[in-house]
């Protein structure tokens, strides 16, 4: 009896302890996760209070001191770079680890390893779109021709990889302990991920999308509603700059014409519309201490653990600091004491696409210029957590991987589409991020540039010696008029990118005559630019608004600057709004209850401003909504991807034509006008804010847009800050939307007793349990600013603490 | 009685002392072996261990909590969806309880086996 007894408590027991160690669902290992020595209790303490003061580092030529300021941020002090770059990885491994490793993670197509089969077809997507096959192209570029970049990205690697062989479970970041998984090791190849990742973020095409447009409406509708160029350019590079260079010659082939057919596949998610940013320099001569000011504020996905770590990285002849990118070496968007730089996404058509034909259905062959052409094939293993792995067949033909196919988003067998992407060619990002943080003129500038290939950026300088400068630097393809903006056929050779355009010839300009350089991802030329220029995302108002107040604006200092970076004038209300109220029936609207009347009159005396307290701009953006769909959702075709004419050219329809034809839905019996359908969308807009007003009475702007800073893991709320109290929008300076805005804004004025400051929404440290991790929060939204002006080693009056690293 | 408090207090010292480097499930191996070493009746041992090993993980919770001032209880009891973080706090303790008084049982209870009948 005994014996049952004990085997059945024995049984139990044993039950117990394994049932606690393993995750259900999404229910994580309890025993695991609660356990106070090895849990999620151990990830309740914040940085100060569990530090080392001095550590071990191997393959150190020299000590390291790592010196933390109040709010965190290192300012790491090597003798070398080799030195500096050990410690910048173990460092940012401290505090990121699990971020880093998983935005890889995800730009490898892994994240089903971690979270099971519900990413396997995002992970399929980001196979087929050959981030993980560019990044293997690039490392066996560096590793053959930068060794020296190659040894500092292993340096790097090997600081992460330190950090994380003497990391005891305990101390895992919190985030593997939920999901029920273990860091791996870093490497270099990892740190060119985290720059495809990158490219990945901001990157867009529509070249699909564009086709079917083309079949829809036709080219001359295309071109109208669709320009190259806008009536009020006000591009990057300023107008009045003269191409002194003999461009390369690209015609379009006599006779060429598109592929025709619509499309029906279903599309790859695009960057949603606000991802850009904001960057400028303004000149000694319209500043109040003469030194020129640089300002950066780069517009990205709003997340924790923040995107950007700052640190200060210090070697014994340079300092440098900034926003880094977990993951990647040295200063991303800073400043050393000679120079400063920053970026914005440089829009292009850099991605395009191409119909193949196969042979056979076993596509080992396909047509190019009347020949077979063997095709390669790679195969991706996507493992699953809890799963067998998933096999995915990518086919490759010389122009790049079949994205869509028989057997991903399309259901047809006929359809094979072919990506060819400047981020799957050789590069070297990273050594353009190394020479940058050591520059001390406008000559070293441009020089780091020539490594930079993709995602193109909006290179923003200035310099202690008072240049200013501008560069829209990526690896451009050479193309002719209206090349890559459709579908191409596969089959003809004239459909080829005809070269690249040389970096020299890329768009920049260095102290131009009206004193400040700016760009906020709006077309980088005016169309003198001999060259063929091309993007669906082109900004057309925070460009427009931040040239007209730098123009206006002189004795700047780094207060204005800060201002301006928040600036919440919403300038397309400001321009649409007039029309819409002009187009409106005084009568009908007279002859409606009291909270249409009471909108109308709140609208009508409007500053334009989106401050979070104004009830206007939710008004604006509501009736705006239903506006742009009354007029153009006609279009739309279930499984037919197209995209939609932008606000900008919509208000000028409305302006220009109202009476255009484009306003009237053929599929109903009268006939629409912009008048009929700014009414029709005003009556909409008060039954919407009825309905809002009952759920929720407070619709102020923010409060009605909901600006959420969401952790990496959707799932993961608790750790993210939803509805924070913030202005802005879509489209205004302070570009502050739902889930997207300044991700990190920068100020800094160069020269001797030059200040710096910077902030972002979030904090240094990637845990939730510190209260480092999103103490700069409130301050982002506010408008405020931290210093973070170079420190030398012996500044710091009241460190938070420091950490000797001994060889 | 005498067995039951020496066995609280060896396998609070077992928490406190080897918990940090290693993971609950070689603790409940270790509290086993204790009850074994010791020998109390079940009643007693199940009792006792439980109870030591559940007031411990609320003592280290608590004291973690206190210490750190942190937001992270109150995240993580959203996370798994409970209203208030005090109920995470005995969450833990009784899963300490649980763990600790089955392995203590099991210690006891194989003692036994190795006992003749007096």
């Amino acid at each position: 009896m005994k014996y049952i007894g004990f085997f059945l408590i024995f049984l139990i027991t044993v039950g117990l302890g394994i049932m606690l160690s393993q995750q259900f669902g999404s229910v994580p290992p309890l025993g695991k996760l609660l356990d106070p020595n090895q849990g999620f209790w151990q990830n309740s303490f914040s940085e100060d209070m569990d530090y080392e003061e001095e550590l071990d580092l191997k393959n150190l030529s020299n000590k390291v001191k790592v010196i933390y300021d109040e709010n965190l941020i290192p300012h790491i002090f090597a003798d070398n770079e080799k030195d500096l770059y050990r410690v910048q990885g173990y460092v940012t491994a401290k505090h990121r680890l699990w971020q880093m490793e998983f935005q890889t993670m995800a730009a490898a197509g892994r994240i089903s390893e971690i979270v099971g089969p519900v990413a396997i077809e995002l992970d399929r997507m980001t196979r087929r779109k050959g981030l993980a096959f560019g990044a293997e192209t690039s490392l066996t570029f560096i590793q053959k021709e930068h060794p020296d970049t190659y040894e500092l990205l292993e340096a790097y690697a090997d600081g992460v990889n330190q950090y994380i062989e003497n990391l005891p479970h305990s101390k895992f970041p919190i985030e593997y302990k939920i999901l029920n998984y273990k860091p791996e090791a870093w490497s270099a190849y990892k740190s060119l991920l985290l720059l495809k990742y990158m490219a990945d973020m901001l990157v867009d095409d529509r070249d699909l999308e564009y086709t079917n447009l083309r079949n829809q409406i036709g080219q001359a509708l295309l071109d109208k509603l669709y320009p190259d160029f806008p009536e009020d350019n006000d591009p990057i590079i300023e107008s009045e700059k003269i191409w002194d260079f003999v461009p390369m010659e690209a015609n379009r082939p006599e006779g060429i014409s598109f592929p025709d057919s619509n499309i029906f596949v279903n599309t790859m998610p695009q960057p949603v519309e606000g991802i850009g940013s904001n960057n400028w320099a303004v000149a000694g001569t319209k500043t109040k201490s003469g030194n020129p000011i640089l300002a950066n504020d780069p517009h990205l996905s709003l997340n924790l653990p923040s995107l950007w770590y700052v640190m200060q990285l210090s070697t014994s002849s340079n300092s440098v600091k900034g926003a880094t990118l977990p993951g990647a070496l040295g200063i991303i968007s800073g400043f050393n004491e000679n120079i400063a730089w920053g970026e914005t996404n440089a829009n292009r058509d850099t991605r395009d696409w191409y119909a193949i034909q196969f042979k056979d259905e076993d596509r080992t062959e396909y047509l190019y210029d009347e020949v077979w052409v063997k095709s390669t094939f790679r195969i991706e293993e996507i493992k699953v957590k809890g799963e067998d792995s998933f096999l995915d067949t990518v086919v490759y033909t010389h122009y790049g991987p079949v994205v869509y196919d028989k057997n991903f988003r399309s259901d047809r067998k006929d359809v094979n589409f072919s990506l060819k992407w400047t981020a799957h060619e050789e590069s070297n990002e990273q050594k353009t991020f190394l020479l940058l943080n050591k520059g001390k003129n406008h000559d070293d500038y441009i020089n780091a540039l020539n490594h930079y290939t993709s995602p193109a950026q909006n290179f923003v300088f200035a310099s202690k010696d008072g240049d200013i400068a501008m560069k829209v630097q990526g690896k451009f393809p050479l193309k002719w008029e209206g090349q890559g903006k459709f579908l191409m056929d596969g089959k003809n050779p004239d459909f080829e990118w005809l070269g690249y355009i040389p970096n020299e010839q890329n768009p920049s300009t260095l102290n131009p005559a009206r004193g400040f350089v700016s760009s906020a991802n709006q077309h980088s030329v005016d169309p003198s630019y001999p060259y063929y220029i091309f993007d669906h995302s082109f900004e057309h108002y925070r460009n427009r608004r931040l040239n007209s107040r730098l123009k206006e604006m002189n004795q700047i200092t780094p207060k204005d600057m800060m201002a301006l970076q928040f600036d919440n004038f919403h300038l397309h209300a400001s321009e649409a709004l007039p029309i819409m109220l002009s187009l409106l029936d005084s009568i009908k609207v007279g002859s409606m209850d009291d909270s249409g009347k009471k909108f109308l009159n709140q609208l009508k005396t409007w500053n334009f401003n989106a401050f979070p307290n104004q009830e206007e701009p939710t008004l604006f953006q509501i009736w705006w909504e239903k506006l742009y769909d009354g007029i153009w959702s006609k279009l739309r075709t279930e499984g037919r991807p197209i995209i939609l004419p932008n606000k900008y050219q919509t208000t000028k329809l409305l302006k220009e034509e109202p009476r255009s034809e484009l306003f009237d839905n053929p599929k109903t019996a009268e006939i629409e006008t912009a008048e009929s359908l700014i009414n029709a969308s005003f009556i909409e807009m008060v039954t919407k804010m009825k309905e809002l007003q009952e759920i929720d009475k407070d619709y102020s702007w923010a409060n009605y847009k909901k600006t959420s800073i969401m952790h990496l893991v959707p799932n993961f709320k608790s750790f993210s800050h939803i509805n924070v109290y913030t202005g802005g929008g879509a489209g205004i300076l302070n570009a502050t939307s739902e889930r997207n805005g300044a991700s990190w804004r920068m100020v800094v004025e160069m020269g001797d007793g030059g200040e710096a400051f910077g902030i972002y929404p979030g904090g240094q440290s990637g845990n939730p349990g510190s209260k480092y991790y999103d103490n700069l929060l409130k301050k982002w939204a506010n408008g405020e600013y931290v210093d973070v002006s170079i420190k030398s080693e012996n500044a710091f009056i009241n460190p938070l603490f420091s950490t000797l690293f001994n060889n | 009685m005498k067995k039951a408090l020496i066995l609280f207090i060896l396998i609070s010292l077992l928490v406190l002392l080897i918990g940090p480097y290693a993971p609950y499930w070689v603790l409940m191996i270790g509290v086993s072996i204790v009850a074994f070493l010791i020998g109390a009746r079940n009643a007693p041992s199940f009792f006792s261990a439980g109870l030591s090993f559940g007031l411990t993980w609320m003592g280290l919770a608590l004291f973690i909590s206190i210490k750190t001032d942190s937001e992270l209880p109150i995240r993580m009891a959203e996370l798994m969806g409970m209203q208030n973080d005090n109920l995470l706090l005995f969450g833990t303790a009784i899963l300490g309880f649980l763990i600790g008084s089955l392995s203590g049982l099991t210690g006891s209870m194989a003692k036994k086996l190795f006992q003749r009948k007096v």
